[in-house]
C-alpha cells in the first residue's frame, strides 16, 4: 500500500470496493434465490402467501444465523492464529 | 392316383407302428420358441448342500442386518428431536466427550470403528458435539484425561505447591477460549458427559479420574521406580504390535539403552521423565544407543537436557540439546514415533491418604459406559460368528445407553441398581448367563463401577495380563480401586422406564425415508397433487426439504 502514489492507491481502492460490493451481491443473490426456490411454488396469485411469508422468514432467518455462527467460529480461528502464530489443529 | 398310394402305406404303416413317435416333453411354450427342453427337478446333492448352506448363512446376516437397522434407527428417533431444537448463535451446543482406546492386542481402528458403527448414528441423530480423547496405548487415556483434569484445576485457580509460575497457555484451545468469554459466546450450562467404550477404556478412567483429582498438580519430583517411567514408551508398543507375543527381542534391544543413559546421567540426579523423553520408542537400534552415551560423555548436552526439561509434557524436540548436524539427524531417527505419555502422578495405594483437590466439584461429569466386545484369535472363530451373526443385541443395547447419555433426563449415583449389560462378554449371548444373574450373590458386584462389563476381561488378549521386565503400571491388570469420596461424586446416565417404552413402541423406521413405491411415484409423477415428475427435477428430493 504505502509504495503505491495517491493516483494507484486510489485506483486500489476502487477496485477493492468493487470486489466488495460483488462478493456481497453474490450472497445475497444466492440467499434470494435459495430461499424463492423452496418457499415461492404458487403463482396463482400475485402476492405471497401467508404460509410462503413464514417460509421467506424462516429461511432468511436460517441463512443469517448460519453465516453468524460461521463467522464467529472463523474469528475465533483467527484470533488464536494471531496469537500463537501458527495455524490452529496442526 | 387316388387308389394308388393306399397299398404302400398300408404296408409302411404295418411296419412303422411299432416305433411311435416320442411324446413331446417339456414345457410347449419352451420348445416352440426353440430352447432345449428345461426338466423341473431338484438339484443335485452337492449342489443342495452348498446352497443350503451359502443361503441360510447369508439370511442369517441379513436377517441381522435388518434388525440391527430397525433397533439403531429406534433410538435415533427417540433423540432426533433434540436435533430439531434451534440454538442461538452465541451459544455453543453441548459438547460430550468420548473415551477411546486401542484393545488390548489391537490397534485403535477396532474402537474407531466400533464407534462408528453403533455409537456414532445416535449422536449424529441428535445433532450432538463432541471432544474425543483417544488412547493408542495402555495408560494413553489415563494420563489424557488427568491431564486434562489438571488443566481444569489450574484454571480454576490451584497453584501447584512448588510455587511454579503458571504462565497463560498457548495453546490454541485456550486462546479460543478466552476469546469466547470476551465476545460473549456462553458454553452449554447443562450437563455435558463423558462416554467410555469398553472395560479397558472404563479402568484407564478411573484410574485417570483419581489421578487428576487426588493426585498434585505438579509431577512427583522422584519417582518410586525410575525404570517404570523409563519404559513407559518402548516394551508396551512392542507388546501391543506383537500380537502373538514374541515380544523378546524389542524389550532386549531397548533394556541397554537405557541403562547406559542411566550410568551416563546418574551422577547428576535425573527427574523421572528425562529418561522417559530420550528413551528410543522400541526400534531402537545400537547405534542410537551409541549416540546417546556419546552426547553424554561431552557433558553438556545431557546435562543441559537435565536442566532445561523440568516439565513432564516435554517432549522429545523440545528438550533436544543443541548438537552438530550429523547428531541432529541422529536425533531425529530416533525420535519417538507416538507421543510421550505422562507417567501417573499419584499411585493407588496413596489415594486414601491424598488430599482432594479443593475445587472439585460435588458431582462429577455423568458417564455413559458402553460394551466393546472384542474377540481375537483363530481358535474363537465360532464365537465370532455367532457375535457377528447376532449384532442387533449390540446395537440395541449401545443405542439404548447412549440414548441415556444424549437425552440426559436422568442421573443416578452409581450404587443403586438397574438393569444393564452387567458382566456378558456380548449383549447378545444372554441366554447363556442370563438365568443366574439377578439370583446370583456376586451379582450386585457388576451394579458397582468397579464390576462394570467385567466379562470383556474374559475376552482379553494375553498380552493385556503378560509381566515382563521394567513394565509402567498396568492399568488394565490391576483391578479398579475407588476412593470413597471419588466414589459418591461419580455419576451415571440411565434410561427412564417411560422413554424406553416409547423407544419399544416405535417400528424403528426412519420417518425422512419414503418406500421404494413412494419413490418410485414421485420420480414417474404419479403422486396426486400433479407434483412435478422426478425425473424432471434433476436430484430426487435432495434439496426439496
Amino acid at each position: 500500500m504505502e509504495a503505491l502514489n495517491a493516483n494507484e492507491q486510489r485506483e486500489f481502492q476502487n477496485i477493492y470496493e468493487r470486489k466488495q460490493l460483488k462478493d456481497f451481491m453474490t450472497v445475497y443473490s444466492r440467499l434470494i434465490q435459495n430461499c424463492f426456490e423452496s418457499c415461492v411454488n404458487d403463482f396463482t396469485s400475485k402476492t405471497l402467501a401467508s404460509r410462503e411469508q413464514g417460509c421467506v422468514m424462516r429461511c432468511v432467518d436460517k441463512h443469517q444465523k448460519a453465516a453468524e455462527r460461521v463467522q464467529l467460529r472463523f474469528t475465533e480461528q483467527n484470533v488464536a492464529l494471531m496469537q500463537s502464530g501458527q495455524i490452529p489443529g496442526q | 392316383m387316388a387308389d394308388k398310394p393306399p397299398v404302400p402305406v398300408e404296408s409302411v404303416t404295418k411296419d412303422v407302428r411299432p416305433t411311435p413317435q416320442p411324446k413331446p416333453t417339456g414345457n410347449p411354450v419352451f420348445r416352440m420358441m426353440g430352447m432345449p427342453n428345461f426338466r423341473f427337478k431338484l438339484p443335485s446333492r452337492n449342489w443342495l448342500i452348498f446352497l443350503s448352506i451359502t443361503g441360510s448363512f447369508t439370511t442369517a446376516i441379513l436377517y441381522d442386518r435388518y434388525h440391527r437397522k430397525r433397533a439403531q434407527q429406534r433410538w435415533c428417533n427417540l433423540v432426533s428431536h433434540i436435533a430439531h431444537e434451534s440454538l442461538p448463535p452465541s451459544q455453543m451446543p453441548r459438547r460430550i466427550t468420548i473415551f477411546l482406546s486401542a484393545p488390548p492386542g489391537d490397534s485403535i481402528r477396532a474402537a474407531r470403528e466400533h464407534f462408528h458403527e453403533y455409537v456414532k448414528p445416535v449422536l449424529a441423530a441428535a445433532a450432538m458435539d463432541w471432544d474425543v480423547i483417544e488412547g493408542r496405548r495402555e495408560g494413553d487415556v489415563r494420563a489424557g484425561l488427568a491431564e486434562k483434569i489438571r488443566k481444569r484445576r489450574r484454571k480454576d485457580g490451584e497453584e501447584p505447591l512448588t510455587g511454579e509460575e503458571t504462565k497463560p497457555s498457548e495453546e490454541t484451545e485456550d486462546l479460543v477460549q478466552e476469546w469466547r468469554v470476551k465476545a460473549g459466546v456462553q458454553d452449554w450450562e447443562g450437563v455435558q458427559g463423558d462416554l467410555v467404550l469398553g472395560r479397558h477404556t472404563w479402568k484407564e478412567y478411573v484410574r485417570g479420574l483419581h489421578e487428576g483429582w487426588l493426585g498434585p498438580l505438579d509431577p512427583p519430583l522422584e519417582t518410586a521406580e525410575p525404570s517404570a517411567a523409563k519404559n513407559e514408551a518402548s516394551p508396551l508398543t512392542a507388546e501391543q504390535q506383537s500380537s502373538a507375543g514374541d515380544d523378546g527381542s524389542p524389550t532386549s534391544d531397548t533394556l541397554p539403552t537405557s541403562d547406559l543413559l542411566n550410568a551416563t546421567a546418574g551422577s547428576a540426579k535425573p527427574p523421572p521423565d528425562i529418561a522417559e523423553t530420550s528413551t528410543p520408542t522400541d526400534h531402537a537400534s545400537p547405534l542410537t544407543a551409541e549416540q546417546q552415551l556419546s552426547a553424554g560423555d561431552d557433558g553438556s548436552p545431557i546435562s543441559e537436557m537435565l536442566q532445561t526439561s523440568d516439565s513432564p509434557t516435554a517432549t522429545a524436540d523440545s528438550a533436544e540439546p543443541p548438537i552438530e548436524p550429523a547428531q541432529a539427524e541422529a536425533q531425529k531417527v530416533e525420535k519417538p514415533k507416538t507421543p510421550v505419555q505422562i507417567p501417573p502422578y499419584t499411585s493407588t495405594s496413596a489415594y486414601s491418604s491424598a488430599p482432594l483437590a479443593p475445587t472439585t466439584p460435588m458431582v462429577l461429569p455423568p458417564t455413559t459406559i458402553l460394551p466393546l466386545p472384542h474377540l481375537l484369535g483363530f481358535l474363537n472363530t465360532p464365537i465370532r460368528i455367532y457375535r457377528f451373526l447376532n449384532r442387533r443385541h449390540l446395537a440395541d443395547e449401545t443405542g439404548r445407553e447412549v440414548a441415556a447419555l444424549v437425552l440426559a433426563s436422568y442421573i443416578r449415583p452409581w450404587d443403586s441398581r438397574s438393569e444393564g449389560t452387567g458382566d456378558l462378554p456380548f449383549p447378545g449371548d444372554q441366554n447363556s448367563t442370563g438365568d443366574q444373574r439377578s439370583e446370583d450373590g456376586a451379582s450386585q458386584e457388576r451394579w458397582k463401577p468397579e464390576g462394570v462389563l467385567e466379562g470383556e476381561e474374559r475376552d482379553w488378549h494375553k498380552v493385556a495380563w503378560k509381566r515382563y521386565q521394567g513394565e509402567p503400571e498396568r492399568v488394565w491388570r490391576n483391578s479398579i480401586v475407588i476412593e470413597p469420596r471419588i466414589r459418591e461424586r461419580m455419576r451415571r446416565f440411565d434410561l427412564p422406564g417411560a422413554e424406553e417404552d416409547q423407544a419399544r413402541k416405535d417400528d424403528g423406521r426412519d420417518p425422512a425415508a419414503k418406500g421404494l413405491w413412494a419413490s418410485v411415484k414421485q420420480t414417474m409423477g404419479w403422486e396426486e397433487d400433479g407434483a412435478v415428475k422426478g425425473w424432471e427435477h434433476g436430484s430426487v428430493g435432495a434439496e426439496s426439504e
